[in-house]
C-alpha cells in the first residue's frame, strides 16, 4: 500500500513542479545575493542570509530559513490536502478501498507518502542550495565568484564557534529531521481536513488557514497563554541547532508539540475516515 | 457482507471518544503537572532579602525570558536599550560566579553574547561576527540583557531599596523551583515604582522570578522569569576568535559613545536637592539614591532635537521653561525629558524611574543655568 502511494506520487507532475519552485526561491535569492555582493544587513533578511556570502556551504540553512516560513507550507497543504480528498474528487477512493486493505492503512500510507515527500523536497532544497552556494561563493579559501571581496572565509555557530564540516553537517541533519517533523504536525491537520471535504482545494486552503491564524497569533502579546500550544510556534527553533552547545529546549518542546498534533488530528482523520460514507 | 447503520454509528461513536479522550490528556497534561509541583514555604521577608542579597555567587544556568510593556518612544542610537523595555528578550545564562558568566540573547536570525571573565568582559554579535574585548569597567553604563536575567534584576531593586517595606508573599513554582515571594514597596515618594515582587529560592536564595509594577498600574510593567534552571555550576572558557569573525578591543565606556555626551561643561552638583554622583563620564551624572535615582546627559543640539521630537511623537507633553523647553514623557515607571535651551545650546536628557513632576523641576533648573 505504501509502495503504491510512493509510487502515485512520484509520477504525478505537480510533485515535481512544487519541489523544483521550492529549491527555485533560494537559487533566485542566492543570484541577487552573489550580483549585489552584499549581504543583508545584521538582523535583517532571513536566518544565516548575512552569513553566507563569507561561505556557501552554509546556504542550505538560510534556504531553509527561505522556505520554512510560507512556500514548504504551502507544498505540505496542498500534497496532503490532495491526500484523500483528491481521491475523493478524481472519483477513485472508492476502488482503492475496493481493494482488500482496510482504511486505517490506506490512511497511514497516505501520511508516509506525505511524509517522504517532505523529507525529499527538503533533501532536494538542502542539496541544491548547497550546489548553488558554492558555486556562487565558494567554500573555506576558495572564495567563488562574488566572494572575492568578502571577510576571510568560514561556517561560524551563531554564538561565534569555529564549526568544522562534520559538526555543520550533522546539524543541518539535526535541522533537517526537526522541519520534516515540524511539517508532519500541519500534514495531519491538512490530512484530516481531506478526510472531510471532497475538495482538495478546500483541505489546502483549511490548512493554510490554519497556517495564517497560528501566525497571526504568534504576533498576539494578548495571545501569550495560548502561544506555545500554536503549531508554529516551535517551527523556527531548528535555529538551534546552529548554537553552541545547541539549545535543546525548543527543539525537544517543538518535537513534543508537533506529536500531540500528529496523534491529535490523525487520530481525528482516522476516526472520520474508517467510518465515513464514501460515495465517490 | 452488509454492516448494519448502528454499528457504523457505534464504531464512530467509539473511535471519536477515544480521539476526544486523548486530546484531552493531552491538552491536560502539562496544567496538571504545573498543578502538582510543590510551591516555595512562606519565609520571613527580611530573612529571604538576605539570602536574595547573598545569593551572587550561588552558580546557575538556565533559560529565561524577561517581558516589557514599556512603549518607548524610537529614540534616536538607543532603539536596543528601548527594546528591552518594551519587548520580550530570550536568554540562556550560564553563571560559574560573579566574575565568570555567559549570557546569550537569542533571536531567531542570531545570537548576541555577553561573556564576564576574570581577565576582561567580551561580547559577540553573531549579526556583524564581531567578538569584542571590553576593558575597564564604566561606573554609569547602559542597560543590557542581562541586567534582566531575575537574579541581577532582584539584587539591584534589592540594593536599591535598603529599609523599604516588605511583605511575604505565597509561594509559588517557577521553572521547577519551589520559590519564596517578598514583596518591596517602595517608600520614596518621587519613585514611581510601585511595588516589586520577586520569588527566590528558599536554600540558597537564587531568583528565579521579578515583577516589578508602576505606581498606580495593577499589572507589571516588567516580568522576568527562568522557564528553566539548574543550580550547577557550568563550565564556561574564554570565547576563542573563529576564523572569518572580526576582533574589536574597546575601553570606550557604552553610555557617552552611545548618547554622544559632551564633556565640555561640568553638570551641576545638585540637581533639585539631590547630590550628583561620580559617573566616571563627562557630561554623565546619576542624582539621588536608590530607586528615586535619575540620569542626566548633555548631549548637542540635534540629538536633544531628534529625541525630543521622538518622544513628542509617543506621546510627551511639551512646556516652556524659563530659558528653553522641555518634553517629559511618562512610561510608568520611567520618566523622560529632553531638556532644548533657547538659541540652540546644547541639551539635557534626563532618565530615571522617578515621577515626571522630579524630571520636569530638575529640568526646569538645568535650563536655567544654561541660560545664564
Amino acid at each position: 500500500m505504501i509502495a503504491v502511494e510512493l509510487r502515485k506520487l512520484v509520477l504525478r507532475p505537480r510533485m515535481w513542479v512544487s519541489v523544483g519552485l521550492l529549491c527555485l526561491l533560494p537559487a533566485i535569492v542566492a543570484v541577487f545575493l552573489a550580483t549585489a555582493d552584499f549581504a543583508p544587513p545584521p538582523g535583517q533578511g532571513a536566518a544565516f542570509l548575512s552569513a553566507v556570502v563569507s561561505d556557501g556551504s552554509l546556504y542550505p540553512a538560510a534556504a531553509l530559513a527561505l522556505v520554512l516560513p510560507l512556500f514548504l507550507p504551502i507544498a505540505v497543504a496542498v500534497v496532503a490536502g490532495d491526500a484523500v480528498a483528491g481521491e475523493a474528487a478524481g472519483g477513485t477512493l472508492r476502488y482503492l478501498l475496493a481493494r482488500p486493505v482496510g482504511r486505517t492503512r490506506l490512511l497511514v500510507a497516505k501520511l508516509v507518502a506525505v511524509a517522504v515527500y517532505v523529507t525529499a523536497a527538503i533533501a532536494l532544497v538542502v542539496l541544491t542550495s548547497l550546489a548553488v552556494g558554492v558555486l556562487l561563493f565558494g567554500t573555506g579559501g576558495q572564495p567563488g565568484v562574488a566572494g572575492g571581496g568578502a571577510p576571510p572565509p568560514g561556517v561560524i555557530s551563531m554564538s561565534g564557534t569555529a564549526l568544522s564540516s562534520s559538526a555543520l553537517g550533522w546539524r543541518l541533519l539535526g535541522a533537517v529531521a526537526y522541519i520534516v517533523v515540524s511539517m508532519l504536525g500541519f500534514a495531519a491537520i491538512t490530512l484530516f481536513l481531506s478526510t472531510v471535504t471532497d475538495s482538495a482545494l478546500g483541505a489546502a486552503l483549511g490548512g493554510l488557514a490554519v497556517l495564517i491564524t497560528s501566525s497571526v497569533l504568534e504576533t498576539l502579546d494578548a495571545a501569550a497563554p495560548a502561544k506555545p500550544y500554536l503549531p508554529t510556534h516551535y517551527w523556527l527553533s531548528w535555529i538551534d541547532f546552529f548554537r553552541d552547545p545547541v539549545l535543546w529546549r525548543n527543539i525537544d518542546q517543538g518535537l513534543l508539540l508537533q506529536a500531540g498534533y500528529l496523534v491529535v488530528f490523525f487520530g481525528a482523520a482516522w476516526a472520520n475516515f474508517a467510518t465515513r460514507d464514501i460515495t465517490s | 457482507m452488509v454492516v448494519p447503520l448502528a454499528v457504523v454509528r457505534d464504531a464512530r461513536r467509539r473511535r471519536w471518544t477515544v480521539v476526544a479522550m486523548v486530546t484531552a490528556a493531552l491538552l491536560t497534561a502539562p496544567l496538571v503537572v504545573a498543578a502538582l509541583r510543590p510551591s516555595g514555604p512562606p519565609r520571613d521577608p527580611a530573612a529571604l532579602r538576605e539570602l536574595v542579597l547573598r545569593s551572587g555567587t550561588v552558580p546557575y544556568q538556565g533559560y529565561a525570558h524577561s517581558t516589557g510593556a514599556l512603549a518607548l518612544p524610537d529614540l534616536p542610537d538607543l532603539g536596543d536599550v528601548a527594546k528591552l523595555f518594551a519587548t520580550t528578550t530570550t536568554m540562556h545564562a550560564w553563571y560559574a560566579g560573579p566574575v565568570r558568566s555567559r549570557v546569550a540573547v537569542l533571536t531567531v536570525t542570531g545570537e548576541q553574547d555577553l561573556y564576564r571573565m576574570p581577565d576582561a568582559d567580551y561580547t559577540w554579535d553573531y549579526g556583524t561576527r564581531t567578538l569584542t574585548e571590553l576593558t575597564g569597567t564604566p561606573a554609569l553604563r547602559l542597560p543590557r540583557a542581562s541586567d534582566l536575567l531575575p537574579p541581577d534584576l532582584a539584587r539591584w531593586l534589592l540594593n536599591a531599596t535598603p529599609g523599604d517595606r516588605l511583605d511575604a508573599l505565597p509561594g509559588r513554582n517557577v521553572a521547577g523551583v519551589a520559590a519564596s515571594g517578598l514583596r518591596v514597596v517602595p517608600a520614596d515618594p518621587d519613585t514611581a515604582i510601585g511595588q516589586a515582587d520577586l520569588w527566590a529560592d528558599p536554600a540558597t536564595g537564587l531568583p528565579v522570578r521579578v515583577e516589578v509594577t508602576a505606581r498606580g498600574q495593577r499589572a507589571p510593567g516588567l516580568v522576568s522569569t527562568f522557564d528553566a534552571v539548574e543550580e550547577t555550576a557550568p563550565v564556561i572558557a574564554t570565547p576563542d576568535l573563529a576564523p572569518g569573525a572580526s576582533f574589536t578591543l574597546t575601553t570606550a565606556p557604552d553610555l557617552s559613545r552611545a548618547l554622544r555626551a559632551l564633556g565640555s561643561a561640568r553638570l551641576p552638583p545638585v540637581l533639585h536637592g539631590r547630590p550628583a554622583r561620580a559617573s566616571g563620564l563627562d557630561g554623565v551624572a546619576l542624582y539621588g539614591p536608590g530607586l528615586a535615582a535619575f540620569a542626566v546627559v548633555r548631549v548637542p543640539p540635534e540629538v536633544a532635537g531628534s529625541v525630543a521630537d521622538a518622544a513628542a511623537t509617543a506621546g510627551g507633553a511639551k512646556s516652556a521653561l524659563t530659558a528653553g523647553s522641555v518634553v517629559v514623557l511618562s512610561i510608568p515607571p520611567l520618566s523622560l525629558a529632553v531638556v532644548q535651551p533657547h538659541e540652540g545650546g546644547r541639551g539635557y536628557l534626563l532618565a530615571g524611574l522617578v515621577t515626571p513632576e522630579v524630571l520636569r523641576a530638575a529640568a526646569g533648573e538645568l535650563a536655567q543655568r544654561s541660560g545664564r
